[in-house]
């Protein structure tokens, strides 16, 4: 009999989900691609410095892209941070990621934030070793001012070819 | 003395079969052998005394043993009878679970809460701003609690560092 209430009990608390809601909050994910010039590509190998810039009109307290490689041979071998305050660290990324086409990049500050406007925020340094050109697609993922609130942001790639 | 009597003329003797002889009134050894002779012939005479015959033992132990089966197949009828009982009741019970399960789920799924609503549903634990997704903004609202509480014991921080590995982690995303 004890055993009885114990499984009635069990399957009740089981099935009783918390009903909370929660609505999703719209964020307009935003994709810049960046293609190398083909006339740098003399097929032999070559390191190129990448640099993240993120645009926004309020401060940043923290910010999340990716970054893939979509066509073309080319791969990650090294990140970089920025120089701003708070943000001079490599960001955050999964080490799985080096020596790979893909990398999701994050970064936090509780207190100090990137400032609004346009700032580079991390170079991501990448080794190309194809003949043709590469196309690089970066995607916002998320960000938040400095209070932890979502913000919309923009960005950008830019490749130091030279 | 003559020789002493035999064991044969000894038993002609007690019977009367044969004269008592004169060495036989004369010698003590052979009277104390007669009087033997006629101790042991009265003894077995006697009715015997037998203590407890076969068939009576068979009864007793057949009785005590009939005795032990009524009891332990009284015990394991009782046992037998609890356990059918609560196996009914295990029954009744999933039943009544499975029964409650399927209300829940109906109702979650078809009732007015849900149905006229745009609502989604977090599954992700780590999703602390409930958006749909772990991201970098659950790892910096971690963190501002975590500093706003003074929480800063290892634990913490090894759940923070385990959020944010989440977060960059390459499972993660659209391209997978």
């Amino acid at each position: 009999m004890k055993s009885s209430i114990w499984i009635i009990f069990v399957l009740v608390m089981g099935c009783a989900q918390p009903m909370e809601e929660s609505e999703s909050v719209p964020f307009d994910v935003m994709v810049h691609r960046y293609e190398t010039n083909p006339a740098f590509t003399r097929g032999k190998a070559r390191f190129l410095p990448l640099d993240i810039f993120i645009a926004s009109e309020a401060a940043v307290g923290a910010y999340q892209v990716e970054l893939v490689v979509e066509k073309g041979t080319s791969e990650i071998v090294g990140v970089e941070g920025a120089t701003l305050p708070g943000f001079t660290e490599p960001p955050l990324y999964d080490p799985e990621a080096l020596n790979h086409r893909r990398i999701i990049l994050a970064a936090y500050n509780t207190e100090k934030s990137i400032p609004a406007g346009r700032h580079r925020v991390a170079t991501v340094h990448m080794l190309e070793t194809g003949n043709s050109s590469v196309m690089y697609r970066l995607k916002t993922i998320a960000a938040a001012n400095d209070v932890g609130k979502p913000v919309q942001f923009q960005a950008e790639l830019a490749g130091r070819e030279n | 003395m003559s020789e002493h009597l035999t064991d044969f003329e000894l038993e002609l003797c007690r019977t009367g079969e044969m004269e008592s002889s004169e060495h036989l009134a004369l010698c003590p050894e052979c009277a104390e052998r007669l009087a033997q002779l006629e101790a042991l012939v009265t003894r077995l005479q006697e009715p015997v005394q037998r203590p407890l015959s076969f068939n009576r033992v068979d009864e007793i132990v057949f009785k005590t043993i009939e005795q032990r089966v009524d009891v332990v197949t009284a015990q394991s009828v009782r046992r037998s009878r609890r356990r059918r009982m609560s196996y009914r009741w295990l029954g009744v019970a999933a039943a009544a679970g499975m029964f409650l399960f399927a209300g829940v789920y109906v109702f979650q799924s078809f009732g007015p809460s849900t149905a006229s609503k745009n609502v989604t549903r977090s599954p992700l634990a780590n999703d602390l701003n409930d958006d749909g997704q772990v991201n970098i903004i659950d790892v910096f609202q971690k963190a501002r609690e975590l500093e706003r509480t003074g929480a800063s014991d290892r634990n913490s921080q090894v759940e923070l560092k385990q959020i944010a590995a989440q977060v960059v982690d390459l499972d993660n995303g659209d391209e997978r």
